[in-house]
C-alpha cells in the first residue's frame, strides 16, 4: 500500500524531532569530552559544538598510570571485560536452567518462584549491600574479583529467570513431551531441543547481565583494593564528586565506557525486540 | 516467537557472521584466557619491592595526587629495602564506606587521608588508632589543627594541611579593591553594570555561609544543663538567635540583586569566570579558568581575605586534611614513620610549593618571605587561609555535626528561594530534635518478638499450603506422566536457586531484619517496631511536609504514574511510526532512539542536570529562543519545576524500553486482520483501538508492571538531577531511604524500615494487579 504524502511528511517530521531530542544530550557529552578543561555548564550555547576541539581528555584518560607505572586504562578495561563477560555467562547458566525448570516441571513453588524473583527486584538495594558484604566475607570471597563476579552474576539472575521463563513458555509443550516419549533424557531435551530455540532470549539475557556488571561502581569501589583490579566505572567515579570535578575527562571516559555497550546493543537489537516481548507475554 | 527464532536461524550465514558462528566460541575462550592471564603475566615483569609494605588510601586527584605520589616515592627511596608504601585512589563518596567495611576485618590500609570532621564517626566505628601524645605532637604541628583531629584530648591523626575560605575578586569590576565589609555590597550593586552581581557563592551550603554565621557571632553548639551538671558544647545552638540570624541574609541579598538567582557552587564559579560576578567566596582548591578554554576571555583576578561582617573580622569553618592511622595496621611503627614524613616539614614544603597549601607545621621556613614574584600567589593564598583559621572555627568533629548540614541547607535554600522562613526553621528544629530523641519501644520487645515470630510461622505455613496446591490439577498429572516432576527438576534448579538464595534473598531478609534495630555507629540495638512507629505515626501537620513518609509516598506515586504514562505514550507512538515498511530510514531512527537505554544513566542524568542550569543550561536557552520568559530561570527552587526536570530526564531515559517492547509486539499482528480492517473502511483510530491495541496489550501489561517497579526505585535520577531540591521536596521514597542510611547519620535501621515499607507497598500493588488480571480473564 502506498502511503500518502502528508503521512510521509508527518512521520518523518516526528521521528526527526524525536531523534534530535534523543541525540541532543549525547552531543553535549561529546562536546564536553572534546573541550580541554571542559566544565559542566561552563558556556551558554544552543548547539553543542566544541569551539576548540581537542583529544586531550581522551588521551589523558587512556594514558593515566598508577603509582607503580602500570597503564591503568588497559588493566581496567581488561578487568571490566573479564568481570562483565564472566558475570553474564555465569548469570546465564544460573538463569537458564532454573527458568527452564520453572517453565516445564511441576514441583512445589513453581509458580511462586518466578513471582518471588520479580518481587526481589522491588526491594531497594540500599540496605542489602551491608549483609551481602558480610556473606561474601564468610565465603572468603571479600575483595576478590571472583566475589565481584558472583555479586553481579546473581544480582541479575532473578530478572533474567523471570524473562527467560516467558521465553520457554512460548515453546509448544508437544516438542519436549514427544521427545520424552521417544526416550530422550531431560538433559538431552534441554541442550539439543530447547536451547537452540531460545537463542534470541539468550542474547537478551546475556546483554542485561553484562550491562548491569559493566556499569556498576559502588560495590566495585568498596570491594576491590588494588587500582589494577578496579573496573573502569570506579576510575570514572573518582573524577567527579567532591570539589572541582574534572568533567571533561569524565565525559571522555563516559564515552569510551558506553561505546562497547552501545555496539553490543546494536548487534543484538533485533533479538532485543523479539526477546522482551515474548518474555513478557506470558510473564 | 517462532517467527523470531526462525528468522534468526535462517539469517544468511555469510561473511563475518559465518566466521563468528563457526569460531565464535573459540574466539571467546581465547579472549577469556588472555584476559585472565594478563595480570599475572604483567606482574612477572614488575620489580619486587623489599621490606615492609604499607598502603595508604586517599581520594585526591589531579595535582594533589601527583604531589602525594611524589612524596611517597621520596619516602620509598629513603627507606629502600626497609619500607615500601603505595597509594590507592578511591572515589570520594565511597572511601568512608570502604574503610568501615574493610578495616574491622583487617583488610584495610595502614594509613588514610580523610577530612577531620569524619573522625568522630570513624572512631566510633573503631577504624582509627591514636597517633601519639598531644603534648609531644604540639611541638611540631599547630595545636588548633591537632585539636580538630583529637577526641578527648587524644590525637588520632596528623594534620596534612587545612582549608579555609577567602575571596577571589575580579580586578576590572573592583577597581578600588574588593569590598572589605558586607555593608558595601548593596552600594556596589548600583555601580556594576546590569546582569553583573557583586557576590556569588554556594549560598545554600552552610559551609560557604559559615563566614557570615561566624561573623554574626552565632554558634553551632552550645552548653546546656543536664540534671545538676553543665554539659559543654553539646546542644544544637545554631537556631538560638533566630531574630537576628544570618540565615535571613541570603534571601535579602537575592532580592536586592546582590547574589544571583541560582547561587550554587558551579553557577557561582561560572559567573565569576565569565566576568558576571565581582567577588566569589571560594577555597584553595579553586583557581579561575578561562571560559571554554578560550584564553582571550580570561578575567584578571586577585585574592583577598574574607570581608568583615559589620566591622567584625570573620573566618570560616576550617577543614583539616587528616592523615589517620588504621586501627588494624600490621606495621603501626612504620606507618607512623611514614605519616610523620608526609605530614612533617618535607611534606608541608612540597604541598606549599606545588599546591599552595598552607603548612600544618609550626615551622614555616618553607613559606619564605613571599618576595619572589613566582611565590607571590602561593604566599598570598596561605595568608588568606591563616586569616580564615585565626578568625574562624575548626569544624567540630563530633558525629552530631553530620546532622547539622541538612537542616542548615534547608533554611538557607528557603531563604534564597524566598519561601516561608518560619516554617523552614520549625522543620529544621524538628530535624535537630530528632537527633537527640531518646529511643523508645524496646521495652515491649519480648511480646513483640513472639507476635512477630508467630506471624512469620503462620505466613510461611500459608505459603507452603498455596504452593502445594500447584501440584494438583490436569497440568500436574500430565507433567507426571511425561516425567516432568519435582525430582527431575532438581538438577536444573539447584545452581541458580542456591546462588540467588544465598546472595539475593538472605541479604534481603537480613536487610529487612535490620528494620527492627536502631544503629548507632557500629552497634545495633533492638527497638522492635520503633522505627516503623517513628516513620508512620507523625502528627498530621508534619505528615504533609517534605521528608515525612506520607509526603514522599505521594511524590513517589505522582512520579511513577506520570513517568509510566509518558513512557508508554511516547514509546507506543514512536513504535507505531517506525512500523511502516515504506520508511527506508526506520533502522536509522531506531538505532538513534534506543541510545538513552544503552548509555549508563548516571552519565546522562548528570548531562541533563547541566542542561537545566539556570544561566547556561540548554533548556532555558531553547525555551527563551522560543519566546518564553525562561532566561536565568532556576529549575530547582520550586517543587513543580524541579519535579518537571526530573520527569523530563527520566522520560528521555525510559521511553526506549517501551518502544522496543511495542515494536516486538507489533510484529505479532497478522497482516490479514489489518488489511481486512482497511477494506472494511475502519478509520485510523478504529484500527488502532480494535486491531493494534488488543495485540500489543498482552506484552505491554507486564512491561508496565516492570516499568513501574523500576521507576519507583529510580534512585539515580532523583539523586543526580534535582538532588531532592528544594529541601528534599522532590525526594522519592528510595532516595529518602538512601539519605537516612548514608547522609543523615547512618540510621541503617530507620532506612531499612523505609525499605520494608516500600517493599510492602510494591508487593501489595503487584498482588492487586495480579488479582485484577485474573478477574479480567474469562
Amino acid at each position: 500500500m502506498k502511503p500518502r504524502t502528508w503521512e510521509v511528511i508527518v512521520t518523518h517530521a516526528i521521528l526527526l524531532l524525536a531523534s534530535a531530542a534523543t541525540l541532543y544530550p549525547v552531543l553535549w557529552v561529546l562536546k564536553l569530552a572534546l573541550t580541554e578543561g571542559g566544565q559542566l555548564g561552563s558556556d551558554a550555547s544552543l548547539i553543542p559544538i566544541p569551539s576548540h576541539p581537542s583529544m586531550a581528555n581522551f588521551v589523558a584518560f587512556v594514558t593515566v598510570r598508577d603509582f607503580n607505572g602500570n597503564p591503568l586504562f588497559l588493566y581496567q578495561l581488561g578487568n571490566s571485560l573479564l568481570v562483565s563477560a564472566t558475570a553474564a555467562f555465569i548469570g546465564l547458566v544460573f538463569a537458564l536452567t532454573s527458568s527452564y525448570a520453572y517453565s516445564r516441571f511441576v514441583f512445589t513453588g513453581r509458580k511462586a518462584g518466578p513471582r518471588l524473583m520479580l518481587i526481589s527486584q522491588m526491594f531497594p538495594a540500599v540496605v542489602t549491600a551491608v549483609p551481602l558484604l558480610i556473606i561474601l566475607d564468610a565465603l572468603g570471597l571479600f575483595g576478590t574479583t571472583a566475589g565481584l563476579v558472583l555479586i553481579y552474576a546473581t544480582g541479575a539472575v532473578p530478572f533474567c529467570i523471570w524473562m527467560l521463563k516467558g521465553f520457554f513458555d512460548t515453546l509448544p509443550r508437544e516438542l519436549d513431551e514427544s521427545a520424552r516419549l521417544d526416550g530422550a533424557g531431560h538433559w538431552m531435551i534441554f541442550t539439543r531441543i530447547m536451547l537452540p530455540l531460545v537463542r534470541p532470549g539468550l542474547a537478551v539475557t546475556a546483554l542485561f547481565s553484562f550491562m548491569t556488571a559493566w556499569n556498576e561502581f559502588i560495590m566495585a569501589s568498596i570491594f576491590i583494593d588494588d587500582a589494577t583490579r578496579y573496573t573502569l566505572p570506579v576510575t570514572l567515579q573518582q573524577l567527579v564528586g567532591g570539589f572541582d570535578p574534572d568533567w571533561g575527562m569524565f565525559a571522555a571516559g563516559s564515552l569510551l565506557l558506553s561505546l562497547p555497550v552501545v555496539l553490543v546493543f546494536y548487534l543484538v537489537q533485533r533479538h532485543l525486540v523479539a526477546g522482551l516481548t515474548s518474555g513478557a507475554v506470558k510473564g | 516467537m517462532s517467527g523470531a527464532s526462525g528468522s534468526f536461524m535462517q539469517a544468511p550465514t555469510t561473511g563475518w557472521r559465518h566466521v563468528l558462528n563457526r569460531y565464535g566460541t573459540w574466539f571467546g575462550i581465547l579472549l577469556f584466557v588472555l584476559l585472565v592471564a594478563f595480570r599475572p603475566v604483567a606482574q612477572l615483569f614488575e620489580s619486587r619491592q623489599q621490606g615492609v609494605r604499607l598502603v595508604i588510601w586517599h581520594s585526591q586527584r589531579g595535582a594533589e595526587r601527583e604531589t602525594l605520589e611524589s612524596l611517597l616515592h621520596q619516602f620509598n627511596q629513603r627507606n629502600q629495602g626497609r619500607v615500601y608504601i603505595s597509594p590507592l585512589g578511591v572515589p570520594e563518596n565511597s572511601l568512608k564506606d570502604k574503610l568501615v567495611r574493610n578495616v574491622p576485618r583487617g583488610s584495610g590500609p595502614d594509613l588514610f587521608i580523610r577530612p577531620h570532621n569524619e573522625l568522630g564517626e570513624l572512631q566510633l566505628e573503631g577504624v582509627v588508632a591514636p597517633v601519639g601524645e598531644a603534648r609531644e605532637l604540639e611541638r611540631t604541628w599547630y595545636p588548633q589543627l591537632l585539636d580538630g583531629l583529637s577526641i578527648d584530648g587524644k590525637p588520632y591523626g596528623l594534620p596534612l594541611t587545612y582549608k579555609g575560605l577567602f575571596l577571589f575578586y575580579n580586578k576590572a569590576l573592583c577597581p578600588e579593591g574588593p569590598p572589605t565589609d558586607i555593608s558595601q555590597l548593596a552600594s556596589m550593586r548600583e555601580r556594576l553594570p546590569e546582569g553583573v552581581f557583586p557576590l556569588a557563592y554556594d549560598a545554600a551550603n552552610f559551609f560557604f555561609h559559615a563566614p557570615f554565621f561566624i561573623g554574626n557571632g552565632e554558634r553551632i553548639f552550645g552548653d546546656q544543663m543536664v540534671g545538676e551538671g553543665l554539659e559543654r558544647g553539646h546542644r544544637f545552638a545554631l537556631l538560638d538567635s533566630w531574630e537576628t540570624s544570618s540565615f535571613r541574609w541570603p534571601g535579602q541579598w537575592k532580592k536586592a540583586g546582590v547574589i544571583p538567582s541560582q547561587p550554587d557552587y558551579n553557577e557561582a564559579v561560572r559567573l565569576f569566570q565569565a566576568g558576571k560576578a565581582a567577588v566569589i567566596i571560594n577555597g584553595p582548591w579553586y583557581s579561575p579558568r578561562a571560559p571554554e578554554g578560550d584564553e582571550s576571555r580570561m578575567i584578571s583576578w586577585d585574592m583577598a581575605p574574607l570581608f568583615d561582617v559589620d566591622g567584625r573580622a570573620t573566618g570560616s569553618l576550617i577543614t583539616v586534611e587528616g592523615l589517620f592511622l588504621s586501627s588494624r595496621s600490621q606495621h603501626p611503627a612504620e606507618a607512623l614513620e611514614a605519616a610523620r614524613f608526609l605530614a612533617g616539614p618535607v611534606g608541608g614544603a612540597a604541598r606549599y610549593l606545588d599546591l599552595g597549601q598552607p603548612p600544618s607545621t609550626l615551622d614555616s621556613s618553607a613559606l619564605g618571605s613571599g618576595d619572589d614574584p613566582r611565590d607571590e600567589l602561593r604566599h598570598k593564598m596561605v595568608l588568606m587561609q591563616q586569616h580564615a583559621l585565626e578568625n574562624g572555627v575548626v569544624t567540630p568533629n563530633e558525629p552530631r555535626m553530620a546532622s547539622v548540614w541538612t537542616p542548615a541547607r534547608d533554611i538557607l535554600s528557603a531563604s534564597v528561594a524566598g519561601r516561608d522562613l518560619e516554617q523552614a526553621r520549625q522543620s529544621a528544629q524538628r530535624e535537630l530534635d530528632k537527633v537527640d530523641l531518646v529511643r523508645s519501644g524496646a521495652s515491649g520487645g519480648k511480646t513483640l518478638g513472639i507476635v512477630l515470630a508467630a506471624l512469620l510461622i503462620l505466613g510461611t505455613w500459608r505459603l507452603v499450603f498455596l504452593a502445594r496446591q500447584e501440584l494438583h490439577g490436569d497440568d500436574a498429572r500430565r507433567a507426571h506422566l511425561t516425567g516432568f516432576h519435582g525430582r527431575a527438576a532438581l538438577p536444573f534448579l539447584i545452581p541458580g536457586s542456591l546462588a540467588v538464595i544465598l546472595l539475593v534473598f538472605i541479604p534481603l531478609m537480613v536487610g529487612a531484619g535490620m528494620s527492627l534495630f536502631a544503629h548507632e555507629y557500629g552497634t545495633f540495638s533492638y527497638v522492635g517496631l520503633g522505627n516503623f512507629k517513628e516513620i508512620l505515626l507523625v502528627p498530621f501537620s508534619q505528615a504533609l511536609q517534605a521528608r515525612s513518609f506520607y509526603y514522599s509516598l505521594a511524590v513517589t506515586i505522582l512520579w511513577t504514574l506520570s513517568n509510566v504514562v509518558f513512557h508508554v505514550g511516547i514509546g507506543m507512538a514512536l513504535a507505531i511510526l517506525l512500523r511502516p515498511s515504506w520508511n527506508r530510514l526506520r533502522t536509522v531512527y531506531r538505532v538513534i532512539l534506543i541510545l538513552p537505554w544503552a548509555i549508563p544513566n548516571y552519565i546522562t542524568a548528570l548531562m541533563w542536570k547541566g542542561m537545566f542550569n539556570a544561566q547556561v543550561g540548554a533548556v532555558n536557552l531553547i525555551l527563551s529562543a522560543l519566546g518564553l520568559d525562561f532566561a536565568g530561570h532556576n529549575w530547582f527552587d520550586r517543587f513543580s519545576y524541579a519535579f518537571t526536570a526530573n520527569l523530563v530526564t527520566n522520560m528521555w531515559l525510559g521511553f526506549p524500553f517501551m518502544m522496543v517492547v511495542t515494536l516486538g509486539a507489533l510484529q505479532s499482528i497478522p497482516a490479514e486482520q489489518e488489511e481486512a480492517a482497511i477494506l472494511d473502511g475502519a478509520s485510523r483510530w478504529q484500527r488502532f483501538k480494535l486491531v493494534i491495541l488488543p495485540h500489543i496489550k498482552p506484552a505491554l501489561v507486564p512491561s508496565i508492571i516492570l516499568g513501574i517497579t523500576w521507576t519507583f526505585n529510580a534512585f539515580n535520577i532523583i539523586y543526580l538531577v534535582s538532588g531532592g531540591d528544594p529541601g528534599s521536596q522532590t525526594d522519592i521514597l528510595v532516595s529518602e531511604a538512601y539519605r537516612w542510611a548514608f547522609e543523615r547519620g547512618q540510621k541503617y535501621g530507620y532506612a531499612a524500615a523505609y525499605s520494608v515499607l516500600i517493599f510492602l507497598f510494591l508487593f501489595g500493588y503487584s498482588w492487586f494487579t495480579n488479582r485484577m488480571q485474573k478477574a479480567e480473564r474469562p
